[in-house]
């Protein structure tokens, strides 16, 4: 019962939200969050005491004349990506508590999208997968399109039919697979029907599920929605997009690119690693060129998740583990790294980076914490940027040395760019007039701090979590072949 | 036959009502008539009858999508009936639906062309006058105009049509046909132009390109219950008739005419929707983006047994409902007649009635394909359905014209959830609890529908 609560508590307070009385709101959504971060932390409890937990798995017939079941499970895995969801629910709820208008619509829409992504991560169903992973891309549409910026129509529309494209040829893979199979669409008769397949129909629909995946990560060149949607977002929009939907991408190469289509996959390998590190650098290059605040954010955030893309894309233990870590340590520095930058921009009321100087005379206590952050983003250690980051270059360098050297170009890079933003912005003379962030932005900045260096002395933490699953993982798919 | 009794004699007595002095209570004899129908089908539903000496056969098929289209005329009355019955000629318009509705059930329970004839001729004419009815609009008077001498072409055309396949076969009998094209290989052409020149009056019945010219001038002109009648209603009754043909004559795909109909779906699913994209008019866009909901319903008659048959069935009622609640908004927000509508129009439409906003979305995500509404379910069965029969091209064209179409209902979408509405065309328009409970009924049920979509594949089963 609990995923079901996990996934099916957010959709239903998404509706009881709209009728709440307007000045409440806020405080009764932050009231939910904390019971889905309660009920997450009670499956982790739940988790860690047996893993095959009756209450981690859910399902029941759903479509029975197609043989579509409402399966959801959780997994070692995907706990850690439904416990940064809830996580960050709270966080995403909480900034810019008065800045926006129609609060309630904006929260009714974040809680729709928080249910739909659990479901994402939990399906363990090729339709119900589908069906959340488009179910998430309204609200998130409806949130850029009402509270974005002056170019929002046109950027929405770009992200829309983008992620739709990728969407539809997924369908169109998944419907193949699913007939290939006998007549059921779940993940383990998918990677059946998969791997019987021939190495030519592998190939079609891999490129089919890649799409999709590419899209929504995104690796160059699928990318072209991605930094202009960041910026045109309302701050939630892109918190949500660049913290958690990013990951929906990966989560699909994980659980359902490359299991279902190994044959492809073995004779893709080495160009899709070698595509991840060239959207590491090529992402990495373009953001040293970025004079607005939020692009060079986006850019950043791009890099990361092409590295964790090209972690998963090693297949080994190492590579995912780096990822999956990266994965949840990159959504709370990405986090904060946004709303440092949404701080900055309302402060000062311009976006461009090379217009500001010498922020840390006017706030001494935010500029420390932002360097907190930077430092994270570069991956120092200490952070919890760097264990990530760390095993997945480990195991690009046994994988190919030559690969892990350019893949470690954009860590170096990104130390180039994130610290001469940082100078640029915080040092210098200063022309302002404002004082230092209030209590309660420093309260939220001192939980993502905290976050960070606790994730960063213990990254067991989270590995502890998911050893097992992904030792399963690999045992069972190995024997499937 | 029950239903088509039924709906002949409401019609019937709908024109004699004036003179006997019931007019009053017509419009509620036309609903507890239309109720009726359906409750006479849950009672006979897998009986196997035939009447007029074999000519009309009631079988699984039929009696589904009688069924179907019984429930859909009730939701369309539910909707559009008050609309009409503050109309001064309230009963003509409801003898014409009736008869319309005559035509309908005989095109979907025909076993002869003859059969097919005159139940295509019997839903057509009234519909002619129906499309018309606006008498002082002269957009009204257009499209009648259009619509008639295109129509009646197409009857000419499917006529000529049966009478070369009556020439080559010698029966007008479907299962006399079938039995004679399993035996008989080599036809004489005859029977090839006849067939052809049938898929093309079928084709131009479901606005189908390369015979769509008439679908967005009559959908623009006619009257908005009318619209939504012949948008839902009748396309459903010529694409099901059309299904039934190659159903009972080839008993699946239809061989070497299935070339002609997969690039008649194709073509109208990429180019419709292209056409779609580049509309103006919310009528015209609704029109276009019809056009390409019949190339995928095309598809099923393609694919056709009772795969196709389910999928068919669930794609009319989805898109039927869709288009409902899509046209129910426009009613309320088109006051003017003579104003030409522009989508940008549609600006501040949330701000000031939301409700209105929030069921034209749910429609056009529907009519879209966005889990978990309907629509999305009703294209997963039919491109399954074209998978299952190896027509890779035909669910290429599909996906490629649904991304199309998303374009153009996002813009749509985009329009209404602009913000400063600059141009105070769209005033807030006070909706009382009926216009509220219906948009919240259809909305639902295609929300239902999409999260239970096996309610109604239980319906057909050969």
């Amino acid at each position: 019962m609990l995923t079901n609560t996990l996934i099916l508590f957010p959709l239903i307070f998404a509706l009881i939200i709209r009728a709440v009385p307007r000045n409440i709101v806020w405080s009764v959504s932050l009231g939910a969050s904390l019971f889905q971060f309660t009920v997450t932390s009670l499956a982790f409890y739940n988790f860690l005491d047996s893993p095959e937990h009756p209450g981690l798995k859910n399902s029941f017939q759903w479509i029975q004349s197609i043989g579509a079941n409402w399966d959801v499970a959780l997994d070692g895995m995907s706990l850690i990506m439904v416990g940064l969801i809830s996580l960050l629910l709270p966080l995403v709820l909480v900034v810019r508590k008065n800045a926006i208008a129609e609060t309630h619509n904006l929260h009714s829409l974040i809680w729709w999208m928080t249910g739909a992504m659990v479901g994402v991560f939990t399906a363990t169903d090729g339709l119900l997968f589908y069906t959340f992973w488009e179910f998430s891309l309204i609200p998130i549409y409806f949130i850029c399109l009402k509270w974005g910026d002056v170019d929002r129509v046109k950027t929405t529309l770009k992200f829309f039919l983008y992620t739709l494209a990728g969407s539809l040829s997924m369908l169109a893979a998944l419907i193949y697979l699913y007939l290939q199979g006998d007549g059921s669409w779940s993940i383990q008769h998918l990677y059946q029907a998969g791997a019987s397949l021939s190495a030519m129909e592998q190939q079609l629909i891999f490129v089919g599920l890649f799409l999709a995946f590419a899209i929504k990560i995104p690796i160059v060149p699928f990318h072209g929605w991605q930094p202009d949607t960041y910026q045109s977002a309302p701050l939630q929009g892109t918190l949500l997009l660049s913290t958690l939907m990013g990951k929906m991408g990966l989560w699909g190469i994980i659980k359902w690119l490359i299991p279902m289509t190994p044959i492809a996959f073995g004779l893709y390998q080495n160009g899709l690693i070698v595509l991840c590190v060239i959207s590491v650098v090529y992402a990495s290059v373009i953001a040293l060129q970025q004079t607005e605040i939020k692009r060079l954010f986006a850019w950043a955030s791009m890099a990361h998740v092409s590295l964790m893309a090209a972690g998963i894309f090693v297949w080994q233990n190492g590579g995912l583990e780096g990822s999956l870590q990266q994965m949840f340590n990159h959504g709370v520095i990405t986090l904060a790294l946004f709303y440092c930058g949404s701080v900055i921009t309302t402060k000062t009321g311009v976006t461009q980076i090379f217009s500001m100087s010498g922020l840390r005379n006017n706030m001494p206590s935010f500029s420390g914490f932002f360097l907190w952050i930077v430092m994270a983003s570069i991956a120092l250690p200490l952070t919890s940027g760097f264990p990530g980051e760390f095993i997945i270059l480990s195991t690009l360098y046994q994988y190919n040395p030559m690969i892990a050297a350019f893949a470690g170009l954009g860590t170096i890079l990104g130390a180039v760019y994130m610290l001469r933003a940082y100078h640029q912005m915080m040092h210098g003379p200063s022309t302002y007039t404002f004082h230092d962030i209030h209590q309660n932005n420093k309260a939220l900045l001192a939980v993502g701090s905290v976050l960070i260096l606790v994730l960063g002395l213990f990254p067991n933490l989270l590995s502890w979590v998911y050893d097992g699953s992904i030792g399963n993982f690999f045992l069972q798919f190995s024997s499937n072949q | 036959m029950l239903q088509l009794m039924i709906f002949g004699g409401i019609g019937l007595l709908a024109m004699v009502s004036e003179v006997l002095g019931f007019s009053r209570i017509m419009s509620l004899l036309f609903r507890i008539g239309t109720l009726i129908c359906i409750g006479s089908l849950f009672i006979n539903y897998g009986l196997h009858l035939t009447w007029f000496g074999n000519m009309m056969v009631e079988d699984r098929f039929s009696q589904a999508f009688i069924l179907t289209t019984c429930l859909m005329l009730a939701t369309w009355t539910f909707g559009f009936g008050r609309k009409i019955g503050e109309d001064e000629f309230r009963n003509d318009y409801i003898a014409l639906f009736s008869f319309s509705m005559v035509g309908g059930v005989m095109m979907l329970s025909y076993t002869n062309l003859v059969m097919l004839f005159l139940g295509l001729e019997i839903l057509s004419i009234p519909l002619y006058v129906l499309v018309g009815s606006k008498k002082r609009n002269l957009k009204s008077n257009e499209s009648a105009f259009k619509y008639f001498l295109m129509g009646a072409f197409a009857s000419g055309v499917m006529l000529f049509g049966i009478a070369f396949l009556y020439g080559a076969t010698g029966t007008f009998d479907l299962h006399q046909m079938s039995t004679l094209t399993i035996t008989v290989l080599d036809y004489p052409v005859f029977f090839k132009i006849g067939m052809i020149l049938l898929i093309f009056a079928f084709a131009f019945k479901m606005a189908v390109i390369p015979f769509h010219f008439w679908a967005p001038d009559v959908y623009e002109g006619a009257p908005n219950p009318m619209t939504v009648y012949m948008a839902s209603l009748v396309k459903t009754f010529a694409v099901a008739s059309a299904f039934r043909f190659f159903l009972l004559v080839f008993g699946g795909e239809a061989g070497e005419y299935s070339i002609l109909l997969i690039v008649m779906s194709a073509v109208s699913m990429l180019v419709g929707n292209v056409l779609g994209a580049v509309q103006d008019n919310p009528k015209r866009l609704l029109a276009y983006s019809g056009i390409g909901h019949a190339g995928f319903m095309l598809i099923s008659i393609i694919v056709n047994g009772e795969i196709g048959a389910n999928a068919l069935l669930y794609y009319s009622v989805v898109y039927s409902l869709a288009l409902f609640l899509a046209f129910f908004v426009l009613d309320k927000v088109l006051i003017h007649d003579d104003f030409y509508w522009s989508i940008g129009d549609f600006k501040g439409l949330a701000k000031r009635n939301p409700w209105l906003a929030l069921s034209m979305t749910v429609a056009l995500l529907s009519m879209a394909g966005i889990p978990p509404l309907g629509g999305f379910f009703a294209k997963l069965f039919i491109l399954k359905a074209a998978f299952e029969h190896q027509h890779g091209i035909l669910v290429f064209a599909g996906l490629t014209g649904s991304l199309i179409a998303m374009y153009y209902y996002l813009k749509f979408i985009i329009s209404m959830y602009s913000r400063n509405p600059d141009s105070d065309v769209v005033p807030y328009l006070p909706l009382n609890y009926w216009d509220k409970m219906v948009m919240g009924f259809i909305g639902t049920t295609l929300l239902i529908l999409g999260l239970f979509p096996d309610l109604i594949s239980v319906l057909i089963r050969f």
